[in-house]
């Protein structure tokens, strides 16, 4: 149910103002009623006289100056039923029954923005180089995220809970050309880039941490932490120093910095986490309790470089984006150097084999599953995550319309496309744009057992009337 | 400025929408699936969530399969045949990391079928027995109870040091005992384990008192629980504590001085003639006390599932028997002489053409829908005739009767007679060894009395102060949950 308003203000065509108000309700939340807000603010300069007289109207073809600020409100991804506890139905040898299979939360409310936005437009050579450059800053309060509980609680399924807040922050630029213009060729040109600083500001109460997992609760791993005073989705993992020449076993920190080493198969009277300094029975390594904050999965930089060529009746167009500033876990590395029975990557023919070796690749022992942070996620499997893509690359020819004579065919153009053909990175995992937690915010950046982003070629005509 | 080309334009609009729909639509009622709020409406209702508590119990990763399992697979009859980490052998080899398959799939099935239980203890107090009425409301409560007991029992006999080492003085379990609906209670310390086993023998104490002396159908009797289903799991659970005349209180409530050992009271619980018939259809002999039925129906899923199946570990992962997970181990109880080749119970082992051997109680094929034993009568008489011998530290001779009434079953032609009472002690874990085989007691049977869990093949035996002879705890426990410590 909503309820909204609207003013609006215009002045001369050079100064604008306008305001809306909103209240809504909805159903899913616990807490249904939000009301919303905002303002925006713009000046065309180019309408003042002092433009002309100065003399500015020469340089420039446009200029404009905007601001808004409102608050908004956020429902996406949320099941229809969050709110509820739930009964599922199942069996107990022949019998139905009904079985206490999710949970939900009463005090769900909306997650809401606050949105500062200040823009500047301008263009320069008769329009035919216009730059946008943005300052913005976003403030969500109550974000919503399926929080995973202590599984000692025995809670069912992750709840759907305004966790806390979280900001995003920075720079957007946006250049627009048209480099070169003839009757017979023509070349378009768009490059943006932007700048972007996540932080999370705060965690509800009785919150410190938020960990996503990635797979299953029994079989999965947890890389992805989120905490105040870090980026979204953080990885958090165990920190490793190499392997131990004298024993070839991998070298761990715990908590304290200080060296553990660990053997899969422990011979009686020995123990399987052992301090490297001097040889005493150490604590097991656990994610929970000597694991750091290590790097972010949100990408600093990102943008995109498109350009459009047509020559007579070809067209052609090329597309590349870029990440830049980010890390992904290649979970899919543990998995491929893994001790167990099965496919592995070669590059463990290095392995460490006697006394005094020096290798990246500790002892092999059949079934170690944790050297190589199958179990608990290490820092050996974090690797940069910056990429340059070809997104998209297409040629079309457009059939002139005389071919067509009296038919009512007035357009049609063949053309060959493909996405993702290329990719320039020195990420060792197939794509690293990809995570495995889907669109989850607070699980990117883990590429376990993922596949890359399609490559995808498409041949067409397309006909107009 | 020119004031006289001044254009000015206002433009000034108002606009007020109000979509509108109708106020019903914003509390919506479930249309797939029974909301908390009325789950305790109906009598239907409340009985269909009793048998969803026993369900969760029977879930294949908790003990309608690998509970038991893992209790078979850690002590010294097994040997590994596959390396595969998700089918415990990481279990078997006794180098369980925190994150393993088994720890965190035990650990959270284990307290989902706990909090399954609290959240329905709650909603009968505050709704459910005002519809059932004071008695059968009292007897749901008592089966959630018990399958709370059952569950923090199984918990303790992994991650916790057994109750001999320091009388129940060190860390439990975290002790949870209203239901959790909704976010914001993942903290929660650990109990001792004295506390934890006080709070099992408080819910065993109020089950005997309010669940029926018996059901209605043999099939009932086995399935779910009355009286001498909270009785007999009593004997069990004091004696892993040592406490012997509290297990000898519990099994006289049932159990004649003289033979046949026959229960006296309630479900006339007996030893059935042929030890087979156990594991066979219909699964409800007088033996049963309590078994986890299955059938095939794969959704909803009522069988332990894939990896789950005590068919598929220790029988056969496909159609041939002796291609699985676990072989029995050569050097193993099944070497042992003292069990002779004429006894019954060497009928339930198969031997493969590679000459393996392999347990044979479970042998339904795929989806292995064996129902699952959780306790039968031969354990009750052996939990007392070891308490008898152990309090009265004496050849006991109701404990002689009771030991040669298991021995006879299946091998009649012998007659144990130990000498001593160590040697009484031995054969008595001898004849558990050998009668539960399959059955998950043996790792539980070690611990309790602290003794070694021997070697067997490439896995390293474990003594009783090493790391590993109780399990980590659960990676996610101890990221989730602040106040939690690991072992």
């Amino acid at each position: 149910m909503s309820y909204f308003g609207r003013l609006n203000y215009n002045y001369a065509g050079k100064y604008f103002l306008s305001g809306n108000l909103r209240q809504d309700e909805y159903s899913a939340l616990g807490i249904k009623k939000g009301t919303f807000w905002g303002a925006s603010a713009g000046w065309e300069i180019t309408k003042e006289n002092f433009w002309a007289t100065s003399g500015l109207d020469k340089v420039f073809s446009s200029f404009k100056i905007k601001g808004s600020y409102g608050k908004v409100g956020n429902i996406s991804g949320i099941g229809d039923y969050a709110t509820f506890s739930t009964y599922g139905s199942a069996l107990y040898g022949g019998i139905a029954s009904s079985i206490y299979s999710a949970s939900g939360n009463k005090e769900l409310t909306w997650e809401t923005s606050k949105k500062t936005d200040i823009g500047l437009n301008f263009g320069i050579l008769k329009g035919r180089i216009e730059f946008e450059i943005d300052y913005y800053k976003n403030n969500i309060d109550g974000l919503i995220l399926n929080v995973s509980q202590s599984p000692s609680t025995g809670v069912p399924s992750s709840v759907a809970t305004n966790i806390g807040s979280m900001y995003n922050k920075g720079f957007e630029f946006n250049v627009n050309a048209t480099p070169l213009k003839s009757t017979d060729f023509s070349w378009n040109s768009n490059f943006n880039i932007a700048y972007n600083k996540n932080e999370v500001t705060a965690l509800a109460p009785g919150l410190t941490e938020i960990i996503t997992p990635t797979g299953s609760t029994a079989t999965g791993e947890n890389v992805n932490r989120s905490i105040p005073g870090y980026s979204i989705g953080y990885l958090y993992v165990v920190k490793t120093g190499g392997v131990d020449p004298a024993t070839g076993r991998r070298i761990f920190y715990n908590a304290a910095g200080r060296a553990v080493t660990y053997q899969h198969i422990v011979p009686t009277g020995q123990s399987q986490w052992t301090y490297l300094d001097n040889g005493a029975t150490a604590p097991a390594i656990t994610q929970g309790a000597d694991a750091v904050m290590y790097h972010n999965t949100a990408p600093k930089f990102y943008g995109g470089f498109d350009n459009t060529f047509r020559y007579k009746n070809f067209d052609l167009n090329v597309m590349l984006t870029y990440q830049l500033g980010f890390w992904v876990s290649y979970g899919t590395n543990a998995g491929l150097h893994d001790q167990r029975y099965w496919n592995n990557a070669v590059d463990v023919l290095a392995r460490w084999q006697k006394p005094g070796d020096i290798t990246q690749f500790p002892r092999a022992v059949y079934t170690d599953n944790v050297s190589y942070g199958n179990t608990i996620p290490l820092d050996i499997n974090i690797f940069k995550g910056n990429f340059v893509k070809l997104r998209n690359l297409s040629i079309g020819y457009t059939i002139p319309q005389t071919a067509f004579g009296k038919t009512s065919i007035n357009r049609l153009r063949v053309y060959v496309a493909g996405q993702n053909l290329a990719i320039m990175t020195k990420y060792p995992g197939p794509d690293p744009e990809v995570s495995s937690n889907g669109s989850s915010s607070s699980g990117q950046g883990s590429d376990r057992n993922s596949g890359p982003n399609a490559r995808t070629y498409t041949m067409g005509l397309s006909l107009g009337f | 400025m020119n004031k006289r080309n001044l254009y000015i334009a206002i433009l000034c609009s108002v606009i007020v929408f109000t979509s509108s729909c109708k106020k019903e639509f914003l509390d919506p009622a479930l249309k797939t699936s029974v909301a908390a709020e009325n789950a305790f409406d109906t009598q239907f209702r409340i009985e269909s969530q009793a048998n969803s508590l026993y369900g969760s119990l029977k879930n294949g990763s908790f003990y309608g399969g690998r509970y038991l399992v893992y209790g078979n697979v850690r002590g010294e009859d097994f040997i590994n045949e596959t390396g595969n980490l998700v089918t415990a052998s990481d279990v078997w080899g006794m180098n369980l990391a925190n994150s393993a398959t088994s720890v965190k799939g035990l650990w959270s099935q284990g307290y989902l079928t706990i909090n399954r239980c609290n959240v329905f203890i709650d909603g009968m107090t505050t709704k459910g027995t005002s519809v059932v009425g004071d008695a059968l409301g009292a007897k749901y409560v008592a089966e959630a109870r018990l399958i709370r007991a059952l569950s923090y029992y199984s918990l303790l006999q992994l991650f916790a040091r057994p109750y001999a080492d320091g009388n129940g003085s060190k860390p439990g379990l975290p002790l949870r005992l209203t239901g959790i609906t909704g976010p914001g209670s993942s903290d929660l310390a650990r109990s001792t384990v004295d506390q934890v086993y006080t709070q099992i023998l408080a819910d065993l104490n109020y089950a005997e008192t309010n669940l029926p002396a018996t059901n209605a159908t043999a099939a009932l009797n086995t399935t779910r629980a009355h009286k001498n289903t909270a009785i007999a799991l009593k004997t069990r659970v004091y004696l892993s504590m040592g406490k012997w005349a509290e297990v000898i209180t519990e099994a006289n409530k049932l159990v004649p001085a003289v033979a046949p050992f026959k229960a006296k009271v309630n479900v006339a619980n007996d030893l059935v003639t042929d030890i087979a018939s156990v594991f066979k259809t219909p699964y409800t002999t007088a033996e049963s006390i309590f078994s986890l039925p299955m059938t095939s129906s794969a959704s909803p899923l009522d069988y332990p599932g894939t990896q789950n199946s005590l068919a598929s570990y220790f029988y056969f992962t496909n159609a041939t028997p002796g291609t699985t997970e676990f072989s029995l181990n050569p050097t193993g109880i099944v070497a042992n002489t003292a069990w002779k080749t004429t006894d019954k119970r060497r009928a339930l082992l198969f031997t493969s053409a590679a000459s393996k051997q392999f347990v044979a109680k479970f042998t339904t094929a795929s989806p292995y829908t064996d129902w699952v034993p959780v306790i039968r009568w031969a354990e009750v008489l052996l939990n007392l005739a070891e308490a008898r011998v152990r309090s009265t530290n004496t050849v006991d001779p109701q404990a002689l009767l009771l030991l040669n009434a298991v021995r006879q079953r299946s091998d009649a032609t012998t007659t144990l007679a130990p000498a001593t009472v160590a040697d009484f002690t031995d054969a008595l874990l001898l004849e558990r060894r050998i009668e539960f085989l399959g059955e998950g007691l043996r790792a539980p049977d070690l611990t309790r009395l602290l003794l070694t869990i021997p070697l067997k093949g490439s896995a390293p035996s474990k003594g009783p102060t090493e790391s590993g002879y109780i399990w980590p705890i659960s990676s996610d426990e101890l990221s989730l949950n602040k106040l939690m410590t690991d072992n």
